[in-house]
């Protein structure tokens, strides 16, 4: 049997090249003073047992909600609150 | 008994951002976290257990630049770790 | 889902109470199934009332498209225009903008407006149509509303009769999930005309002159002056004066105004509207509190909260409808500004402590309508012979004055039967009904005495013979043979203290007569609490509807009892009985809870003490720190050392502005601070003129200290500024805002928490031109070393002992400040090379003109500005955190190209105009960032050397950006009459470290510049537009002809416009954006079309900042408020929305920046972008709320956002 956690990484390999929403525990972040939640929708470009990729990846941010970071991030899967791959990346949906 | 199995597969996972850490010693890394301040850009210098040593290239405040910093992994919420195939980490200047 | 909604907007008289007084051309939007039936009521009742003549409000779910067909059926073009939502502005703005297609609706047609109500909260409308602030206008005669937006899922009943419901201002609120609540809307406006039954304007009984203009709620108001002639004319109430009835519904019987009723124990929301056109209100509501913000648990608790011209709050009080202690009975809401108060702008929250079915009547025999108890609560008990229930076990009497508390006058009266009864268990004085205070509390007692004594003011004798003041009564004697200096008072407590108050009234019978007032028999006082728990029928330190009143006769004394639950700011105290007539003499103070186990010290001698306005507070475990206490005060009525009277109103008794300032009873005004070189540069130094009289807050570098700032009278708007420290907008959020500047109205209060950096005198100040001019300001000395009459804090490192003699009074120049360069610079240093100079600005197209403008620019380019090649435009400079930044500076002001060499500068005025003869000097003061007090604050302050420059000087400032501030103003300070409403202002903007700025147009990289594009490595690439708001502007038409602004701006005015009387000091002068004012009577005087006056078809596009976008482009608007008047003003922008605190994601969301003064600061990051979230192009209006008087005088501009690429603005990130 399987161990649980590989069970998830091979669910989620099935997501690799696909778009998913990602939330994870943060209250909010801060990026030089510009605050957001951690809403990240992206391309998943890696699965490894502890952290998933997604690049390019789009962080919601309130006044530029398709900000596409110029660098690929890596979350930490015990970060993740929640996830989705039924929200497209380019779908506009209130973030307050 | 799954209470147990649940702790583990946490564990599991926080073991495996440890190691993908040990395994980027050298590299620079974008780390952001809840807690001031908030980003760190830096070289990995090493992990001890579930820490990791950074020498500090640039955070959110210039004085804490240039110092040696110790990282809690549990509390990274995202990073990103430069390697040859990806884009690069800039610079911050001024 | 889509909801749909069918509005008229119709004529209709709109009777204001039961006395008659109407306004016969009101106007009002209205459900279309109710307007034949509105117009029918109120043809049958001409002169009473109508309850379906109120605000339209609807009602809608978050998410809901809300489609509303729009009738238009007054005689001019109107539409709907609607804040917080999200609609297509070519279609739905109502209103007619740029280059948008008209939406506002011609007379008899109609249009559909469709709006996206994304989230939930409290959607003011109005109508754009008419923006005429004159009687001829729409929005003055009523022409506005609310749609409330509420949770997803929530449904909606009438309170009387339980059913379903389609527009109400009163409404319970349903929800699968969520309690169930009363809701209930507060629609503040002002200025309304009103006739009485003869047609001709109210005349006060007493004075025979005018009565004061409208102030109400909900096309309501209850007038003292209406109240009052019944008494004099014998009807009720004989012995009665008038202010100490005039909420007493044992007297007269319930209000017209609105009375929100409720169980105790329910759950409430208000939405707080604004849709008045002029006047800054704050909205005070007895007994409870609210989170300032209502989804952020973080957010300050307040109680009184100022809202300016067409903005709104939402107010969740605390534990429902009577507080933590469940207190029940009446409960007033009332604009807090006394002169509004009186004219009628309160109303009630009544809470019934019994079921009411519609089978009682009130005492009066006025019958009592059922009211639904909340369907998830358990109902109250019903109503009993032996427990009747509030107000019926109360022993009053019908045309008389409510009747005294039991227990708690001293000597008096025992309960009768069925208060026995009513009461709780084991009543005592000051809490019979219910006991705030938990058994085994702390007990603090304060024996308080409010007595009158003459209080000097400041040491040219300015006076009030009159001044009357709360003292311990162990200080009584001091007080009045002189020993101790009369100041506010305030008491100190921890929390969890039960605090028990025996307040004596000491007052003579009479407030005698003289310049400013009539004389009135002032005969009980009492002493109203706001922020503790207390049994609000006994306890009020009030006269309210059917509950007791609670006041006190002269010699005697009555007992309160209140609990301080938690740590509390400073909360405020006063009378209720007489304010109008006395608080502006001294009736105020404050108590501050501080944290539980703190101990209080005289910060001189370290001995314990219990009151002060500045006390040291030691903690076990938390730093010690510095409690100061300033409260602000206008309507000061003051004589000179010769008896003459000081800026004394037309009439005595008259409301109109009377009076001049104080600070804790004192000022320093400026006209006496010129000395023999007579240059305004001096008039902070105390080198030149000594220390100021106005309070000196001491404590030692590094100190951590608490501000408490408050406002003890009585009608404006202040604007509280520290220069050089800064504090978190909210206390207890460490991701808000920082913040030096505060906007206060009377009753508000703030706690400041922060530390002194550094040693070296800081200015504090009311920091509008004329509250500085007369004398509000002082400093925060921090020493370096040791000096003998201050205690160190415990917890700091000893201070060293006194090395050199402080310094003193010279009566000469000050010494020129140490270089600020020989400090070491942090990070890279940007360099700034900046020049003052004179040079006429030109407004706007139609030749409005200042020939004597004043502004900062960079060296670089001043050759092109003087020359014309460049427009003059406010200077605004840019670096980023971890920067410091060297400014240096140039004067190359011309003593010649001043126009009032004489030294009275004539319009706009200030209250007490004095000679002030222009500085040549200049400095540059900034907001925020992070200098050195002594050598870099940009103004020559207390014992700090001269940081000012002279014509030809140079001197650099060195500042340190610490910290993601975003806007920061900059500014004069060596002159704040000829200098600042001049165009002496500019902006710097801290940036995210690594940020480069480029020309949104040509997308090289600037140094200086209001609309730039931001380019950062790890952020979005942002659109920047910076506004500066500004008043009190001097301005000449092409013809040279000086401009009487607001005056001369008026669109319509009526032929009996009274100008001399129509305007305060402070709303003198022209104002606009960023040195543009786009005056609508230009456009109107061209083309008198009304309703298109904002159209760029038509007009051509506005002289203020056009700012273009692309759909969706990131834009971040710095909000900048440098100047200058006291008058508050609100920024909208048409469609969009942005966080309440930009560093704070839990924090409201909100389509406006509310009561901006002299000092305000914000920075707006647009939800969604340009276009918002719904992706939107088109012209998007940003202007003022306030229709009286700023729209009109050109406060309004463009945001453009284009959708398709336009060839010369490249895209953000090309």
């Amino acid at each position: 049997m399987k161990q649980a956690d590989e069970m998830l990484v091979d669910y989620m390999q099935k997501l690799k090249g696909e778009e998913v929403l990602v939330i994870t525990r943060a209250v909010q972040l801060n990026l030089l003073g510009q605050v957001f939640r951690p809403i990240f929708a992206g391309k998943v470009s890696d699965i490894q047992l502890g952290h998933l990729t997604l690049s390019p990846v789009i962080i919601k941010m309130v006044n530029a909600p398709f900000y596409e970071f110029p660098l690929p991030l890596s979350i930490p899967l015990e970060q993740i609150v929640a996830f989705s791959t039924e929200i497209p990346s380019d779908m506009a949906f209130p973030l307050t | 008994m799954q209470k147990e199995r649940l702790k583990m597969i946490n564990e599991r996972r926080h073991e495996a951002v440890t190691k993908h850490f040990k395994k980027n010693v050298n590299r620079r890394v974008f780390i952001l976290t809840q807690a001031f301040p908030f980003m760190f850009i830096g070289k990995i210098k090493e992990v001890i257990e579930d820490i990791v040593v950074l020498d500090v290239e640039t955070t959110s405040v210039a004085e804490l630049e240039g110092k040696e910093w110790s990282v809690h992994i549990d509390s990274i919420s995202v990073f990103y770790i430069e390697t040859n195939i990806g884009p690069s980490i800039p610079e911050l200047k001024g | 889902m889509k909801r749909k909604y069918h509005v008229v907007a119709i004529p209709i008289r709109i009777v204001v109470n039961t006395f008659g007084d109407h306004n016969p051309n009101g106007m009002m939007y209205v459900l279309k199934e109710n307007e034949q039936k509105v117009k029918d009521l109120v043809k049958k009742n001409p002169f009473t009332p109508v309850d379906l003549v109120e605000p339209l409000v609807i009602r809608a779910n978050a998410g809901d498209i809300v489609e509303i067909q729009f009738e238009n059926k007054l005689p001019f073009h109107t539409g709907m225009h609607f804040y917080e939502a999200e609609y297509d502005v070519c279609n739905a703005d109502g209103a007619s903008v740029g280059y948008n297609k008209d939406s506002t609706v011609a007379p008899g047609d109609s249009i559909i407006y469709r709006i996206h109500a994304l989230e939930e909260g409290n959607y003011f409308f109005a109508d754009l149509g008419n923006p005429s602030s004159s009687k001829n206008g729409s929005n003055s005669n009523g022409l506005f509303g609310g749609l409330c937006v509420e949770n997803r899922f929530s449904w909606w009943t009438d309170p009387v009769s339980g059913k379903p419901m389609n527009s109400g201002m009163y409404a319970d609120v349903h929800h699968p999930l969520l309690p169930s609540h009363r809701e209930y809307v507060w629609m503040f406006h002002d200025e309304m005309e009103i006739n009485d039954v003869t047609g001709n304007r109210p005349i006060n009984h007493i004075t025979n002159q005018e009565e004061e203009s409208f102030h109400g709620a909900n096309y309501r108001y209850e007038p003292e002056n209406r109240r009052a002639q019944l008494i004099s004319e014998g009807v009720v109430c004989p012995n009665c004066v008038g202010e100490e009835v005039h909420h007493d519904s044992w007297v007269f019987g319930d209000p017209s105004a609105p009375i929100l009723r409720g169980y105790v124990g329910d759950p409430a929301r208000i939405r707080l509207f604004h849709g008045g056109q002029k006047e800054t209100h704050v909205f005070h509501y007895h007994v409870h509190q609210w989170f300032e913000d209502p989804q952020d648990l973080s957010s300050t608790i307040v109680d009184a909260q100022a809202i300016s011209p067409q903005s709104h709050y939402t107010i969740d009080p605390l534990y429902g409808l009577g507080s933590l202690q469940g207190s029940f009975g009446d409960i007033i809401i009332h604009c807090h500004l006394y002169p509004h108060f009186a004219a009628g702008m309160w109303g009630m929250n009544r809470i019934f402590d019994t079921l009411q079915d519609g089978s009682q009547c009130y005492p009066n025999g006025v019958p009592i309508k059922a009211l639904q108890p909340l369907p998830d609560r358990a109902p109250p008990p019903k109503p009993t012979k032996q427990k009747p229930g509030f107000p019926n076990f109360i022993p009053g009497k019908v045309g008389n004055k409510a009747p005294r508390p039991p227990l708690g006058i001293v000597g008096g009266r025992d309960m009768t039967e069925l208060e026995r009864h009513a009461a709780i268990e084991k009543p005592r004085p000051g809490a019979v009904f219910t006991d705030p205070c938990p058994e085994e509390t702390p007990v603090k007692e304060f024996n308080v005495s409010i007595i009158e004594l003459p209080i000097i003011y400041n040491r040219e004798g300015w006076h009030d013979p009159k001044g009357r003041i709360y003292v311990l009564d162990e200080d009584v004697e001091d007080v009045c043979s002189g020993k101790k200096e009369p100041e506010p008072l305030v008491i100190h407590a921890s929390a969890h203290t039960c605090i028990k108050i025996n307040f004596t009234n000491r007052l003579p019978h009479i407030l005698d007569g003289d310049a400013f007032q009539l004389v009135t028999r002032t005969y009980e006082t009492g002493f109203h609490i706001h922020f503790v728990k207390f049994d609000v029928l006994v306890c009020d330190g009030a006269n309210v509807g059917w509950n007791y009143d609670s006041s006190v006769l002269p010699g005697e004394t009555i007992r309160y009892s209140y609990y301080a639950d938690v740590e509390l700011k400073a909360w405020f105290f006063h009378d209720h009985l007489f304010p109008l007539s006395h608080q502006q003499h001294g009736v105020f103070g404050s108590g501050v809870v501080h944290p539980r186990f703190s101990e209080f010290l005289n910060p001189a001698t370290g001995e314990e003490v219990d009151r002060g306005t500045q006390v040291t507070v030691n903690h076990p475990l938390i730093p010690n720190y510095r409690d100061f206490a300033l409260f602000a005060q206008d309507f000061t009525l003051l004589f000179d050392k010769d008896g003459k009277p000081l800026n004394p109103p037309k009439f005595p008794g008259s409301q109109d502005d009377p009076g001049l300032f104080g600070v804790n009873y004192k000022n320093e005004p400026l006209q006496f601070r010129l000395g023999k070189e007579c240059d305004p540069a001096y008039s902070f130094s105390s080198f030149t003129h000594g220390d100021p009289v106005t309070p000196i807050l001491r404590a030692y570098a590094g100190d951590p200290i608490r501000i408490r700032l408050l406002q003890g009278a009585q009608e404006e708007s202040h604007s509280f500024n520290v220069h050089g420290l800064r504090w978190l907008n909210e206390r207890g959020n460490l991701s808000s805002r920082l913040d030096c500047q505060q906007h206060i109205g009377i009753s508000e209060s703030f706690t400041f928490e922060t530390f002194i950096p550094r040693p070296g005198d800081y200015l504090w100040a009311f920091e509008t031109e004329e509250d500085l001019w007369n004398g509000l300001w002082g400093l925060i000395r921090a020493y370096k070393e040791k000096v003998p009459d201050l205690i160190p804090l415990s917890d700091r490192p000893m201070p060293m002992k006194q090395s050199r003699p402080l310094p003193e009074c010279t009566g000469k120049k000050p010494p020129p400040a140490k270089k600020a360069t020989l400090l070491p610079a942090k990070g890279p240093i940007r360099t700034f090379d900046i020049v003052a100079f004179q040079v006429p600005i030109t407004y706007n197209d139609f030749g409005d003109h200042d020939p004597y403008g004043i502004i900062f620019a960079l060296q670089e380019d001043m050759e092109d500005i003087l020359q014309g090649k460049k427009k003059a435009e406010p200077l605004v400079i840019r670096a980023n955190v971890g920067d410091t930044v060297d400014v240096t500076l140039t004067s190359k002001l011309k003593f010649d190209l001043f126009p009032f060499k004489d030294g009275i500068y004539p319009y706009p005025e200030v209250k007490e105009q004095a000679f002030y003869p222009p500085s040549l000097r200049i400095s540059l003061h900034p907001q925020l960032v992070d200098y050195d007090v002594q050598t870099s604050a940009g103004e020559t302050v207390g014992f700090n050397g001269d940081q000012t420059v002279g014509p030809g000087e140079k001197r650099t400032y060195r500042w340190y950006v610490d910290s993601q501030l975003g806007a920061c103003g900059l500014w004069d300070m060596a002159d704040i009459r000829n200098h600042k409403s001049q165009g002496a202002f500019g902006a710097f903007i801290a940036e995210p470290r690594g940020t480069e700025y480029v020309d949104p147009y040509t997308l090289k990289p600037v140094r200086s510049g209001a609309n730039v594009i931001l380019r950062n490595p790890l952020l979005p690439d942002v659109r920047e537009y910076v506004l500066l708001i500004h008043d009190g502007v001097r301005l000449l038409d092409q013809n040279d002809e000086l401009i009487i602004d607001p005056i001369d701006g008026i669109l319509l005015p009526p032929p009996d416009l009274d100008k001399e009387d129509l305007v305060d000091t402070y709303d003198q002068g022209s104002r606009g954006f960023n040195y543009r004012c786009e005056r609508l009577i230009n456009r109107y005087n061209k083309n008198p079309v009304l309703h298109k006056l904002f159209s760029s078809i038509v007009f051509g596009d506005p002289a203020t900042p056009v700012f273009e976008a692309y759909t969706g482009d990131p834009v971040t608007i710095r909000l900048i408020t440098p100047a200058e008047r006291r008058r508050s003003h609100t920024f909208h922008l048409h469609g969009h929305r942005w966080l309440f605190d930009v560093k704070d994601m839990d924090s409201r969301v909100e389509s406006f920046v509310g009561h901006n003064v002299a000092g305000g600061l914000r920075n707006l990051q647009l939800l969604g972008g340009a276009g918002a979230i719904g992706g939107y192009s088109g012209d998007f209006m940003y202007r003022a709320g306030n229709i009286r008087w700023d729209l009109e005088q050109g406060m309004w501009g463009i945001m453009r956002v284009h959708k398709e690429i336009q060839k010369y603005l490249p895209p953000i990130n090309e």
